[in-house]
């Protein structure tokens, strides 16, 4: 009987904390286009499989008055549940209550659900929706970010870490989702900077709204802060899902092997790429017609897109894909897509994902605005992503591999496993053009008719030069194929490639030119 | 193929131009809106923070030596003062107290 009446109590207890800010809160909250925290987590877990954690949580601010004020939860919720049957911990900030404001509890809340996901080798996923400091809590709230942010740090590469924004995440807080593994967010909803609109309006006096300094499209496109873009937030949650699936729990474990299927892609291999080798193509075709069902789910499309990133399946394993797009600014490496692949390689070493590479590109992009923005050491990134990786590595030249671009895409000399050339591949130091101005300038110049003379001796060193055999002939290559062999040699690589052993010299970590 | 065809028939493919090589492609809106550079002009004092003016201590026509104080500024809850760079001329003073400038605006302009 006694237990019975303590039961009512709980539910009761239970049904008015969930409520968060109430009724009037939430309301609001809908009318902005969003979903309640609650709800958010309840789309993202299985069925039936979230278990909360601290739902009694209360804040113990006393100064401002804050005594009197009851919030729900502390603004945050945290638990545990499964994504496609593997567990999760999760966190949502609740903005009905306070704003979602993080004050020293509501950071505890969360520090604890990160404690224990890093100890059981769990992802974490972190959905953010918060005014940002809790300003009564003071110093407080700040030591609240700093600890959260240390955890984010200790976490990394340990196990995966995912952020989604659904509402602001301004100021100091968006240096969680900034050290975490990928960024999710909204069209309309997710806003993201570090001093917004009336602060830059008044020091500056620059009008700008919220949306155009950062909202989910800036961040999707130009920063490259997220690295999933969403009309809905359905549609985020079925994203996430999505990613988890090629990933493992933790960096002790490999991801789940799916059955093997076909390429469900229509069309040749071998007719994707032009003849015309000054003419584009769409890299993603290439890699549709490798991975199973033809299914490849693109990280980072919109940003830097002269480099695709993503993962794939190939006869059920996973697999990291990095490939030039030559129809963006011809496949040029940058400060941003060396960025951009060189933590997506990293990632993939840290996560025992191995990396396919497709090459197609014609160096690295010439101007002033990429040397003064420092091309130099970005693109050194990469180089140092593709050499400190210890996956499984295999390089197919597709066509153009000129220069630093040679070396930087995964090359032998990097320390690629497995280095594959289509007949189309020109392995040169440059372009054939600039080789030839250069090599025969004294034939040209001299010349009865130097613009002849330059076009036969370009002729001439796309001859003997701009094709794999050159390379392959000093082992640079180790093997010549035809298109059609592409994705059969990939699931031979793969399968031999399984019980690589890879050792890097004994350190406390390397320096990667960040 | 059909990419290219696409991309060709809404007339978005450009010529890009890498070392000596031309190619057909699209461009990004972030390349597109890359700051051409310009040659620094030494003869302007510009901002290297955004700001704004709290006192102006210098006028047109008055010769200055190195290191005098143009003006004193406010910006990230700081006061600063930019000096004169080298011996010259003030030959235009672009801003008045209470003025609020970004960065890179001309502050003030010198004559040898």
């Amino acid at each position: 009987m006694n237990l019975i009446k303590s039961i009512t109590e709980l539910r009761n207890r239970r049904a008015l904390v969930q409520k968060g800010g109430g009724d009037a809160a939430i309301e609001k909250q809908l009318a902005m286009g969003k979903l309640t925290a609650r709800e958010r987590i309840l789309a993202v877990v299985d069925k039936g499989s979230f278990t909360e954690y601290d739902l009694f949580v209360e804040h113990q601010a006393r100064d401002f008055n804050m005594d009197k004020k009851v919030l729900h939860g502390d603004g945050v919720i945290i638990g545990t549940g499964t994504i496609q049957g593997e567990p999760v911990c999760v966190f949502a900030q609740d903005f009905t209550v306070a704003g979602g404001s993080l004050g020293l509890m509501h950071a505890r809340k969360i520090a604890k659900i990160m404690d224990h996901a890093l100890k059981m080798r769990v992802p974490l996923i972190g959905i953010n929706d918060s005014g940002g400091a809790r300003i009564q809590e003071g110093v407080n709230s700040l030591a609240g970010y700093g600890e959260i942010f240390y955890r984010n740090t200790m976490a990394s590469g340990v196990i995966p870490q995912i952020s989604v924004i659904l509402g602001p995440c301004a100021g100091g807080a968006v240096y969680s989702p900034a050290l975490t593994d990928f960024v999710f967010v909204v069209d309309k909803i997710s806003k993201m900077f570090i001093t917004g609109p009336s602060v830059i309006e008044t020091v500056l006096g620059e009008k700008i709204e919220m949306e155009e300094l950062g909202g989910a499209r800036v961040h999707a496109e130009i920063t490259g802060n997220a690295h999933f873009f969403a009309h809905s937030e359905q549609q985020c949650f079925e994203q996430i899902k999505r990613l988890l699936s090629f990933l493992p729990r933790a960096n002790d474990a490999k991801p789940l092997k799916t059955k093997p299927k076909e390429p469900k892609f229509a069309k040749k291999i071998e007719e994707i790429i032009p003849s015309d080798p000054k003419q584009p193509y769409d890299v993603r075709d290439i890699i549709r017609a490798v991975v199973d069902e033809s299914d490849f789910f693109e990280v980072q499309e919109l940003w830097a897109s002269n480099i695709v990133i993503g993962f794939g399946r190939i006869n059920g394993e996973s697999v990291g894909f990095v490939a030039n797009q030559p129809l963006v600014l011809a496949g040029v490496l940058d400060c941003d897509s060396s960025d951009k692949a060189a933590r997506f390689i990293r990632f993939c070493d840290a996560f025992n994902i191995p990396i396919v590479t497709f090459e197609d590109m014609p160096g690295y992009l010439p101007g002033v605005d990429q040397e003064h923005a420092g091309v130099i050491r970005h693109g050194a990134k990469i180089l140092y992503a593709y050499s400190e990786a210890t996956v499984p590595k295999i390089t197919v030249i597709l066509r153009k591999a000129y220069g630093g671009g040679y070396i930087a895409m995964n090359s032998r000399h990097l320390g690629a496993d497995f280095n594959f050339a289509w007949p189309s591949a020109e392995i040169a130091v440059m372009g054939p053009e600039g080789a030839a101005n250069i090599i025969f300038k004294k034939e040209i110049d001299e010349a009865q008719n130097p613009e002849e003379m330059r076009k036969q001796k370009v002729a001439e060193y796309k001859e003997k030069f701009a094709n794999p055999y050159v390379a392959a002939s000093k082992g640079y290559i180790d093997s010549v194929i035809e298109p059609s062999e592409t994705r059969h040699l990939l699931i031979h690589a793969l399968a031999g490639s399984a019980n690589k052993v890879d050792h890097r010299p004994a350190k406390k970590h390397g320096i990667p030119p960040f | 193929m059909k990419a290219v065809a696409k991309a060709a028939a809404t007339g978005d493919l450009k010529t890009f131009r890498v070392d000596c090589q031309t190619y057909q492609t699209k461009l990004t809106t972030k390349f597109e809106n890359r700051c051409v550079w310009e040659a620094p002009n030494w003869r302007e004092v510009c901002a290297y923070i955004p700001g704004s003016v709290l006192e102006v201590f210098v006028k047109e026509g008055q010769s200055l030596t190195a290191g005098t104080a143009l003006l004193r500024f406010e910006a990230m809850k700081m006061e600063c003062v930019i000096t004169m760079p080298y011996d010259g001329v003030v030959k235009k003073v672009h801003v008045k107290a209470g003025d609020r400038f970004p960065k890179n605006q001309t502050l003030v302009e010198i004559d040898e």
